[in-house]
């Protein structure tokens, strides 16, 4: 499994998700992908992420299987984890 | 010879205590242009002028003319009543400050009666309490009149003169706090209120965004003395800046606009402003938490600016370059919170705040506008990260603000006394 996270330097709810990122990826086996929205833009417009920072993109197999959208709690990316990981 | 006696004392007795008939009671008005309640008072003196032949109002503006402040300053001494605020209205050696229509009346209109020796309408205010019968044996005394002239004027008058009913508009509330002792409403209202508005404007997100982004430049170069000096530079400009354009508005407020008619726009901008952040708000409750995206173009030219000046060699060219860009960013950005620095300006004018007092609310505003800033930079020092804070707090500085400038623009156009925390 694969998190796209894309975030922004300007943004604290970004820099407040990489810590709880670094938490789930000690506990899971995950890779993260970090993008930011500002200077990979052209890479960043192909997901249409909407107008909220930071957004997560769960991809399994190439294949984009849900998107948790602004600053969540760890809780809600475990759940994430956890429903995915287990199909 | 006693009948002789007997005569001199029945003339003394016949000598009127007050003004003779022919000669009129002069009214003296002080009183500030574009206040509320002295417009008020104007209007009840227009009527009550066509009425009364033997009254004479004379009128000093004191905002705008030192002279009349320096005048009524005299006056205040003359006659021991040192209480702030307009209008100021002096009859013979008694004053009234403040104005409710319906009371404030009844008072001028009984210590005129006083002066004029209508003892029918003396005994009537008498009995409504607006005279006491010490009072009305008072000798008219032109103070104003003879100190304006330049004459010293014996009133024998040790006691501060007070009016017969008090008028709530002057009336100064005061409250015991442990330690600190008797403190007035007015003397702690403003400078909370002060505390309010610059913590609810600071934590506005739009304004904050360039120091997260400067912060994280510099955390990824792990260069904390140059964060220091750097963050510091720029929060410092950044202060310095919103200080001059508060104060500057200010000005432009006491000295241009002190008229009704502007206290009325701003009180409907401060409602407009103020249902536009409850709708945010409201909005909010419905979206994800997190950073709204905006004008991705124009924020990343500042970035890259930001990111030249910081990798500069030259510590000296780097500082003048953040100072640059601190002014141009907070300027733009001002625009983004401009609503409450207005609004809090209008207050410090209704409340005549001018001079070194609005130096002093200002930095009290600015201070708290930037504690949050403050906190993020020493957390950012201490820790080299910015992972400790969140937005999600953000959307209720739209629900505070938003009530904050819906309460002032209803009081602003209702009850502006409140805003002077006369209540």
């Amino acid at each position: 499994m694969t998190i796209i996270k894309i975030g922004a330097s300007w943004c604290l709810s970004c820099h407040s998700m990489d810590k709880k990122l670094k938490q789930i990826k000690d506990k899971y086996n995950i890779d993260i992908k970090e993008l930011d929205y500002d200077f990979d833009d052209e890479e960043v417009d192909k997901y249409n992420i909407g107008e909220k920072l930071p957004v997560l993109i769960f991809m399994k197999n190439d294949k984009e299987v849900c998107r948790l959208n602004g600053e969540k709690n760890i809780s809600d990316i475990e759940e994430v984890l956890n429903k995915y990981e287990e199909d | 010879m006693k009948k002789i006696k007997i005569l001199i004392l029945f003339l003394l007795l016949m000598i009127p205590f007050g003004v003779k008939a022919d000669s009129k009671v002069k009214l003296y008005l002080f009183y500030g242009d574009g206040c509320p309640h002295c417009a008020e008072e104007e209007e009840f003196f227009d009527e009550y002028l066509k009425n009364n032949n033997n009254v004479e109002l004379v009128k000093y503006e004191v905002w705008h003319s030192s002279d009349n402040r320096e005048l009524l300053q005299k006056v205040q001494d003359k006659i021991n009543n040192h209480q702030n605020g307009v209008p100021f209205l002096v009859i013979g050696d008694k004053s009234i400050v403040g104005y409710i229509k319906g009371n404030t009346d009844n008072t001028i209109k009984c210590y005129v009666a006083n002066y004029l020796n209508d003892d029918k309408q003396v005994d009537e205010c008498i009995k409504d309490k607006y005279l006491t019968k010490t009072d009305s044996k008072k000798k008219y005394i032109d103070v104003v009149g003879q100190l304006a002239k330049g004459e010293d004027v014996d009133i024998n008058n040790s006691e501060p003169e007070t009016p017969a009913k008090v008028d709530p508009v002057v009336e100064d509330k005061t409250f015991n706090i442990p330690i600190l002792g008797k403190i007035s409403a007015k003397t702690v209202s403003l400078p909370l209120l002060s505390i309010v508005l610059g913590l609810t404007d600071g934590f506005n997100p739009c304004a904050m965004w360039v120091l997260v982004f400067l912060l994280s430049t510099l955390i990824g170069m792990k260069d904390k003395k140059k964060m220091v000096i750097l963050g510091s530079v720029f929060l410092l400009t950044s202060g310095l800046v919103y200080f001059l354009v508060m104060f500057t508005w200010l000005n432009v407020i006491i000295n241009i606009s002190m008229s009704i008619i502007f206290r009325i726009l701003i009180a409907i901008f401060a409602l407009g402003a103020g249902i536009y952040n409850l709708y945010n708000y409201i909005k909010s409750l419905k979206t994800d938490d997190g950073c709204t995206v905006v004008n991705r173009t124009q924020r990343k030219k500042v970035m890259v600016r930001i990111k030249e000046f910081v990798h500069k060699k030259s510590l000296i060219i780097a500082i003048l370059g953040i100072m640059l860009l601190a002014i141009g960013v907070n300027l733009v950005e001002l625009l983004c919170s401009a609503g409450l620095p207005m609004i809090y300006g209008e207050v410090l004018a209704i409340n005549n705040i001018t001079g070194p007092k609005a130096l002093v609310y200002d930095l009290i505003y600015i201070l708290f506008f930037m504690l949050d800033d403050f906190i993020i930079f020493f957390i950012a020092i201490r820790t080299m990260n910015l992972a400790s804070f969140s937005n999600k707090f953000s959307k209720y500085s739209h629900l505070v603000a938003g009530i904050i400038m819906l309460i002032i623009g209803i009081l602003l156009i209702i009850k502006p006394s409140w805003l002077m925390f006369n209540f």
